[in-house]
């Protein structure tokens, strides 16, 4: 045998699972062969020293930090939910209505009674925000024209925020009737849409 | 299934339900465990640490499609090995530094101060070459070897047959030791005896 047939064999003869027949043509090699019997020498050697390897204590915050990262948006929510009694989502999807009422060009343009006329936005965009908790698909919808609005905001791109708010109000009254075609939702609740309520608040002033 | 296991299990039900308190159980009691395997594999302890962390968020995002047929550390370990697998492919391009020596925050082993010493450097060298060996032969090595699952457990978390797992740990051990006694570009090159 040579040294890479005898090399091949040595984890099957450290293990002594090596074929009867096969063990006198290796140790006969081996009594010969420096560098294979070396090799044989610290392939055992490592065996035990790995079986010894040190364990490491991970950093003593490893564990908060991955608590951190896996539960952060959740704790925001669970925050809410213990304190209040009420799931965060509502919370959520109010502040998003309410912002957009209170940004929209209809409501910056009112000189009358302006308090009158948020406390109507605040009560809609509440009633909006309970009903629309209760429809989960809804959500994107409201989150995607909260962000764009921010946006626009930020950009002072003030004026393109009426269309933006059209365009929310076309989407949301098409998948409001996809959802009622598709039995989802009652039929009362695609009248409550954020156009309607600002419709509404503009009748009223 | 053993008490311990299907301990693993309720709390994996518990989280289910949104128990913060469950998860936070199993992220103490197995971040550990995870930790180690990491820093055997890639041989650097702020790696380990990512990666742990990153074994953990993937783990959590899909606790609702664990098979609870597996125990929890076996696919714990399945997922960090796959990190760990794909993290060393993705990075092995770059420039390989030393190993990191990190045993010297391991609990102090027996024997005296010289002969920790020299244990130490023994398993700072053999670290050295772990790291060097083909990542499928060395992940085999390092679950068999260091972690010392049985042939059973190394088959799950890796998901190949018993047989592969077999030859993977010898092939891994062949080449590890070929690394230490520098023969690892000579393969076969030594004289016919
Ligand atoms: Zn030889």
């Amino acid at each position: 045998m040579n040294c890479e047939q005898v090399q091949e064999l040595l984890p099957e003869y450290a293990d002594r699972q090596i074929r009867q027949t096969l063990v006198g043509g290796v140790e006969e090699h081996l009594h010969q062969c420096h560098s294979c019997s070396n090799l044989l020498a610290v392939y055992r050697e490592n065996i035990e020293l790995l079986a010894t390897f040190p364990l490491l204590d991970p950093p003593a915050d490893l564990g908060d930090r991955i608590l951190e990262r896996t539960t952060r948006r959740r704790s925001v929510l669970a925050y809410f939910d213990r304190y209040f009694g009420i799931p965060a989502p509502v919370y959520l999807s109010a502040a998003a209505a309410l912002l957009i009422a209170l940004l929209s060009p209809a409501f910056l343009k009112m000189d009358t009674e302006p308090s009158r006329a948020a406390n109507k936005y605040l009560h809609r965009a509440w009633s909006y925000s309970v009903r629309m908790y209760g429809r989960a698909e809804g959500m994107g919808q409201e989150i995607a024209t909260f962000k764009n609005v921010l946006m626009l905001i930020l950009d002072q791109r003030v004026d393109q925020i009426q269309d933006e708010l059209e365009n929310y109000s076309t989407r949301k009254e098409k998948s409001d009737q996809q959802s009622s075609q598709r039995g989802i939702i009652a039929s009362e609740g695609s009248s409550l849409t954020l156009q309607g309520a600002r419709d509404h608040v503009l009748r009223e002033s | 299934m053993t008490e311990d296991a299907s301990n693993d299990r309720n709390l994996v039900r518990r989280c289910l339900k949104r128990d913060e308190d469950a998860w936070n159980m199993l992220i103490r009691k197995h971040n550990r465990r995870v930790y180690n395997l990491c820093y055997q594999f890639c041989g650097s302890t702020g790696t380990a640490e990512d990666l742990t962390q990153d074994v953990f968020l993937k783990v959590y995002g899909a606790l609702d499609r664990y098979n609870f047929e597996m125990e929890f550390p076996t696919w714990l370990m399945a997922v960090a090995r796959n990190l760990c697998i794909d993290h060393y492919r993705q990075h092995k391009r770059e420039k390989v530094v030393d190993i990191e020596d990190a045993s010297h925050i391991a609990a102090p082993q027996g024997g005296s101060p010289l002969a920790q010493l020299e244990r130490r450097e023994a398993h700072h060298r053999i670290h050295s070459a772990l790291v060097k060996v083909t990542e499928d032969l060395r992940m085999a090595v390092v679950l068999r070897d260091i972690q010392g699952y049985s042939y059973d457990e190394i088959s799950a978390i890796t998901g190949v047959p018993i047989g592969t797992v077999k030859s993977r740990i010898n092939r891994g051990r062949l080449e590890l030791a070929r690394v230490l006694v520098g023969e690892h570009t000579a393969v076969g090159k030594g004289v016919e005896a």
